[in-house]
């Protein structure tokens, strides 16, 4: 399946007005891991990419990011553990360990 | 000379305002001078293209069947496929494919009685296959007579339907009529096409644009017995899709990832808002109506095969989506914390990490998130309730060791103060936030002694709580809001492995059934009342998600999701200043918040222009 109506970028969320519910309600946009945002590839989600100073990257590239962002995630939640804590207080604690992203 | 009213059978109203939306449907059509304005004035319809859910699998060259709210894909490609997916209004499935996949086909008929005609296997393999669907199987029917490929088809029923134009790979004028057992050869298109876009039924349709080699901007009308050329579309094109009638109809998409749209009033065409996302050798909804009419998959840029949808109404009213927006990021990221207030005022308090709890607080001024007086006991798992400046929060957990919390606090907008405590400590309450600093609610969570998942409630008057109604199921996690006498409890678990989607509604003095969330849902964030809408956001379903669901007192509907997948984070406000703050999206603790934007449908007067 080609995966080309998205657009992958990497922007910093910044806060209010970073994404308009114009901006939400002219396409779609989903943030992941690492800053990393996909949007259905339209001329409104090129426009909000620029207006945030993002960085467009392709599928590949913004997968990589969140796979290694989920990664160190992984390692910090294995190796984040207190004495004598049974593995559903540890998931209480922390929540589940974080599972493998796939973007769209 | 003729007047006004013997022209148009109406004078024109004399107004000092112009009319209300509310009448507007009633007023459709009318002008009416508005004397403060000094204008003529008018209900104009607008056009829109909205895009929808995207289909399961990217294609081109497809068929398609049904209108905007119920809608069949049909094959595809190149390569050829026979994927099926069914569009219910809201998103796409998958469907049963057909016997033999195939693309540069054409459909018609409907979702539970539709018919896929011609198309192509491979290149130079050209088709005169003819599949019918009757809601559950796709069957082989009579072939039509000349096996073609980029044909159109018209025809509301899988009994009754035309089939034209075409490349045999010569391009041809034929017509043949299906009337549910067999095709006959009737009166051939005036001009010989391919890639031509079809609408209407099988004794009333459109014959549009096309291709022999070169595009051309013909259009024919079909009587059930000839073919008549009337007006041209405005921009010659090939490889597009259309709806509607011979009477109102809407043609779209074309070559070079055209995106214009035209609109045909039975006389002429004229060009109108472009499709969101330009794209040839699209669908279009082929029992569809220029009020109502859908845009389906295509080329979005050779060789990128599109998977987007979109929706086109012509309307007096002007619908907008409910929507999601970034609010002002949150200055300590974390999950589990009580939150109050709105999107214009905004309080949040307590949480997670450190693991342990956290008291810090924060205000929110509509833009921006400040530091406010620290809450007196670190927690996590805490409910809030109440505003800014008259806020609550309640119950909790420090871990480890693993300390239910029963202390309450108020804050005046500057500190907090201790106030009395809950009947039983409660935590697991995070996404809870249910009315005022003092008439606040407390619903079920994990209790004293550990485990103890609770169905107590507990009501605050601004002194004392004292025990409310049970609710019907325990449980915690789950996502609760609204006022102390009307609330909701929405998911949550409830001791069993899986999560629960049963909803309960309070009145102030007892729970009784609501409408099931749309799946089983917990660790979400829940904002609004029952009598005046709430919605939920985000949380658990079990996977941590981004969709968002709204409650009108009776069901739920999934709209527009949140921007950043999240969970264990608590909403606050009505529905329509729904404010969601924080969580953690896997991996990591967030800082972003959401604001809810509600949508609406209204019309609009506007100035009534003759050029």
């Amino acid at each position: 399946m080609a995966n080309d109506i998205f657009n992958y970028c990497v922007a910093t969320n910044t806060g209010k007005g970073f994404i308009t519910h114009d901006d939400s309600r002219r396409f779609w946009i989903s943030g992941y891991p690492a800053n990393v945002w996909v949007c259905t590839d339209c001329v409104e989600s090129r426009h909000w990419v620029a207006r945030n100073n993002g960085t467009s990257k392709t599928k590949s590239e913004a997968q990589t990011l969140v796979t290694n962002n989920v990664n160190a995630a992984k390692t910090a939640w294995d190796d984040d553990n207190e004495e004598g804590e049974t593995s559903a207080e540890k998931i209480a604690r922390l929540g589940a360990k974080p599972v493998d992203i796939t973007l769209p | 000379m003729a007047t006004y009213r013997e022209i148009k059978g109406t004078s024109i109203p004399y107004l000092d305002e112009d009319y209300p939306s509310s009448v507007a449907a009633e007023q459709a059509g009318q002008v009416w001078y508005n004397s403060t304005t000094g204008k003529l004035r008018a209900f104009i319809a607008y056009d829109t293209w909205a895009t929808t859910s995207p289909l399961n699998t990217a294609r081109r060259q497809l068929g398609t069947a049904g209108t905007q709210s119920a809608n069949l894909a049909i094959g595809g490609g190149p390569p050829n496929i026979a994927t099926v997916e069914e569009y219910n209004g809201n998103g796409w499935a998958a469907g049963t494919n057909i016997n033999t996949a195939r693309f540069l086909l054409t459909g018609a008929g409907s979702t539970t009685a539709a018919i896929a005609v011609g198309g192509r296997t491979d290149p130079g393999s050209d088709q005169d296959l003819n599949e019918t669907w009757n809601g559950s199987a796709w069957s082989e029917a009579g072939d039509i007579n000349t096996a073609r490929a980029q044909l159109a088809s018209a025809g509301a029923s899988s009994t009754a339907v035309i089939a034209f134009g075409g490349a045999t790979p010569s391009v041809v004028d034929v017509n043949e009529v299906w009337d549910g057992s067999s095709w006959t050869e009737v009166a051939d298109l005036n001009t010989t096409a391919r890639n031509l876009a079809g609408a209407g039924t099988s004794t009333a349709a459109l014959a549009i644009a096309g291709e022999d080699p070169g595009t051309h901007a013909k259009v024919e009308s079909w009587d059930g017995s000839s073919w008549t050329e009337i007006n041209n579309v405005n921009t010659a094109r090939a490889g597009l899709a259309a709806s509607g009638t011979t009477s109102a109809g809407v043609a779209f998409g074309g070559p070079g990832t055209s995106a214009l749209t035209e609109l045909f009033d039975g006389t002429s065409w004229t060009e109108t808002t472009d499709l969101n996302s330009g794209r040839d050798y699209l669908a279009g909804s082929p029992t569809g109506t220029l009020a109502a009419a859908m845009a389906v998959a295509g080329d979005a840029g050779s060789p990128n095969d599109s998977t987007h949808s979109e929706e086109f109404n012509h309307s007096i009213l002007t619908f907008t989506p409910d929507a999601w927006a970034s609010g002002g990021n949150i200055n300590t990221a974390r999950n589990f914390s009580g939150g109050a207030g709105d999107q214009d005022a905004g309080l949040l308090f307590g949480g997670n990490p450190p693991s342990g709890g956290l008291n810090v607080s924060e205000e929110y001024n509509g833009s921006a998130w400040t530091e406010g007086d620290n809450l007196n006991q670190v927690r996590y798992r805490v409910s809030g309730a109440g505003t800014q400046t008259a806020g609550l929060a309640f119950g909790g957990l420090t871990f480890p060791p693993r300390s239910i919390k029963n202390e309450s606090e108020e804050y005046n907008g500057t500190s907090w103060t201790e106030g009395n405590n809950l009947p039983v400590a409660t935590s697991d309450l995070a996404g809870s936030r249910c009315g005022t600093q003092t008439a606040a609610l407390k619903v079920g969570g994990m209790a004293t002694p550990f485990p103890t998942i609770t169905d107590k409630c507990a009501e605050y008057d601004g002194t004392n709580w004292a025990e409310g109604g049970d609710l019907g199921t325990a449980r915690y996690f789950m996502g609760a809001c609204g006022a102390q006498t009307d609330a909701l409890a929405i998911g949550g678990y409830n001791g069993s492995a899986a999560l629960i989607g049963t909803v309960e509604e309070y009145n102030g003095t007892a729970w009784t059934a609501g409408g099931a969330a749309p799946t089983a849902w917990a660790n979400m964030a829940a904002a609004g009342t029952v009598s005046t809408a709430a919605v939920i956001a985000g949380g658990d379903i079990p996977g941590t998600t981004d969709i968002a669901a709204t409650y009108d007192g009776t069901s739920w509907v999934t709209f527009s999701s949140l921007n950043t997948l999240r969970h264990k984070m608590p909403g606050a406000g009505a529905q329509t200043k729904a404010l969601v703050m924080g969580g953690d999206g896997p991996p990591g603790m967030l800082t972003a918040t959401e604001e809810f934007s509600a949508g609406s449908t209204a019309a609009e007067a506007a100035d009534v222009d003759f050029d």
